[in-house]
């Protein structure tokens, strides 16, 4: 991991837990407070309504509280950050991505018509008896249910009225059962209240239905969201630079940014790149991809940034893929769908794929890719 | 038939509430419509103004986004976007309001934990541009589109923000094996 996917994932490692870290976010949103007179009294009548709404919900109460508890901050967990109290699979095992190695696959002939690397589309229904892998937090106790979810703030809602710590539960719509476990044997387990919370684990297991027969569990070993590489090497004369830190920069980047959105039938977007994700400070590149001619495009629009500018032959354009995101809509808690330009893509976040999720894709699957919390492991 | 087709097809047939009838929505329909962006809209309010002030401030942002609704133009960017950019700009308000009392508290819980306190502690060496995208990305969990609308730029700015907060944030943060 060069330094620059380092810094990245610190931060998306902090943000995530700062994420997990707040309670109280209210779940709904009261029509009433936007036909009642405003008045000196309307935040506190409001007030009142939300909590009466947010007792209803079901809520993980002082899940923040609890999470920043359990889990120590600063490294991700991993083989040598910390001791898992009671792991029931192997050892961590750690394999980050290599940049360069992925740089070196992407590279390709001068302003090529390679976009970014693709996330294998995911076909197919989660089958009983599939080997699984979920990465996420599980919640719960031994008599009640366990439950493992993403550790983030949709998870949590709240109460305006402090109470004792109650066993952290994930919220069913975003989450899934594990069974074949005892809780104080999962990494990290801390309790709390009558149940309590393990630490961010991949857990391993088969897939029965609608819950996870755990065979193993261990600590997640972050792999970060590393920087790209531009999918274009150095053109003859060299990369121009990148825009200056100035008004006239910004203006040039507004100018980038205007023109791939005023044609969104022509353009997916745009995106940062490294010329080499291993040395950031070789410069940036900004690139485009189009579902028009290459070169063309690369000709106008290097009219409005003359500076680090790559552009790539891809199969959608914004338009499209907006079109597919706002069909597959709406976007829920339980069902994300989001337009992902760099991977020429929509990608949906949701507990698992079932016969229903491919059914709602259906004659958009091939723009489409899922990004489950529960996924079928690859087949070696 | 191509996808557009089935796309027109499916926009006459389904009825769907969409974020594109937002600005003609009634309360029950907005309402509907802010919703799943409101665990979003909470965080940024509290990364920009502290957790005590983040329920205010998401109020007045949504009783200000319902009076202004007929200004949303779907065209111009999503709703989650046109929403975030209403509540920083009240979080804004909101902080003028009370700077002569306290800082904003963009991190209050875990303030004994000391790698936390590494990262808090890195990024007030950052600019007030630099710090404000970390936030909004990494800590709000924004997307760079959404980030260019809290920040009021374009995304290629915020992209390059983010890279050079990176770059300033590398000698602070030790590299831990």
């Amino acid at each position: 991991m060069n330094e620059d996917g380092q810094i990245d994932l610190e931060l998306r490692v902090a943000g995530e837990r700062w994420r997990a870290s707040r309670h109280s976010t209210p779940a709904r949103v009261d029509p009433a407070m936007f036909t009642e007179k405003r008045s000196t009294g309307m935040l506190e009548r409001t007030m009142a309504r939300a909590a009466q709404v947010l007792a209803a919900v079901t809520v993980v109460a002082f899940v923040g509280v609890i999470f920043v508890l359990l889990v120590r901050p600063g490294l991700p967990p991993g083989p040598a950050a910390t001791s898992p109290t009671g792991s029931v699979g192997p050892a961590p095992t750690t394999s980050p991505t290599t940049p360069a190695a992925e740089a070196t696959a992407t590279a390709g002939p001068s302003q090529s018509t390679a976009p970014s690397p693709t996330p294998a589309p995911v076909t197919e229904a989660l089958r009983n008896g599939d080997s699984v892998t979920a990465r996420g937090v599980v919640m719960g106790s031994d008599q009640d249910e366990l439950r493992i979810c993403k550790p983030e703030g949709s998870l949590q809602s709240g109460h305006l009225n402090p109470t004792p710590p109650m066993t952290p539960a994930c919220p069913e719509e975003v989450s899934v059962a594990v069974i074949g476990v005892s809780a104080a044997t999962l990494p990290g387990w801390t309790p709390v209240g009558s149940g309590g919370q393990s630490a961010y684990i991949d857990v391993h297991g088969t897939w029965s239905g609608r819950a996870i027969v755990v065979e193993s569990a261990e600590l997640v070993v972050w792999r970060p969201t590393t920087d790209r590489q531009a999918p274009c090497s150095s053109p003859p004369e060299g990369w121009p630079g990148e825009p200056p830190g100035s008004i006239d920069g910004e203006t040039n980047l507004r100018q980038l940014s205007d023109a791939v959105a005023a044609a969104p039938d022509q353009y997916i977007g745009y995106w940062a790149a490294f010329v080499d994700p291993v040395k950031p400070e070789l410069g940036r590149v900004m690139v485009v991809g189009t579902v028009g001619d290459v070169n063309s495009a690369r000709e106008e629009l290097r009219l409005a940034y003359p500076y680090n500018l790559c552009v790539v032959a891809v199969e959608h354009s914004a338009a499209d893929l907006q079109s597919i995101a706002d069909a597959l809509g709406p976007f829920t808690v339980a069902w994300r769908p989001e337009v992902d330009e760099a991977n020429d893509t929509v990608s949906i976040w949701l507990p698992y794929v079932d016969d229903a999720a491919l059914n709602r894709v259906g004659q958009f699957a091939e723009a489409v890719t899922f990004d489950p919390l529960v996924a079928k492991d690859a087949v070696p | 038939m191509d996808i557009r087709d089935v796309l027109v097809l499916l926009g006459r047939e389904s009825g769907q509430v969409t974020e594109a009838t937002l600005a003609e929505a009634d309360a029950e329909t907005f309402a509907r419509i802010v919703e799943p962006h409101l665990p979003r809209l909470v965080h940024l309010a509290e990364r920009l103004a502290g957790t005590a002030y983040r329920d205010d401030i998401v109020q007045e942002a949504l009783l200000n986004a319902w009076t202004r609704r007929r200004s949303f133009d779907p065209r111009r960017g999503a709703a989650s976007s046109w929403l975030l950019a209403i509540v920083a700009n009240q979080a804004r308000k909101s902080w003028r309001r009370r700077m002569t009392i306290q800082q904003p508290d963009v991190a209050d819980p875990g303030r004994d934990e000391e790698d936390r306190l590494d990262i808090e502690d890195a990024l007030r060496h950052l600019s007030p541009r630099q710090r404000l995208a970390v936030d909004c990305h990494y800590f709000v969990g924004l997307s760079v589109s959404e980030t260019a609308a809290v920040m009021g730029c374009s995304e290629g700015t915020v992209k390059s923000t983010l890279s050079d907060a990176r770059l300033k944030l590398r000698p602070r943060l030790e590299v831990r094996p």
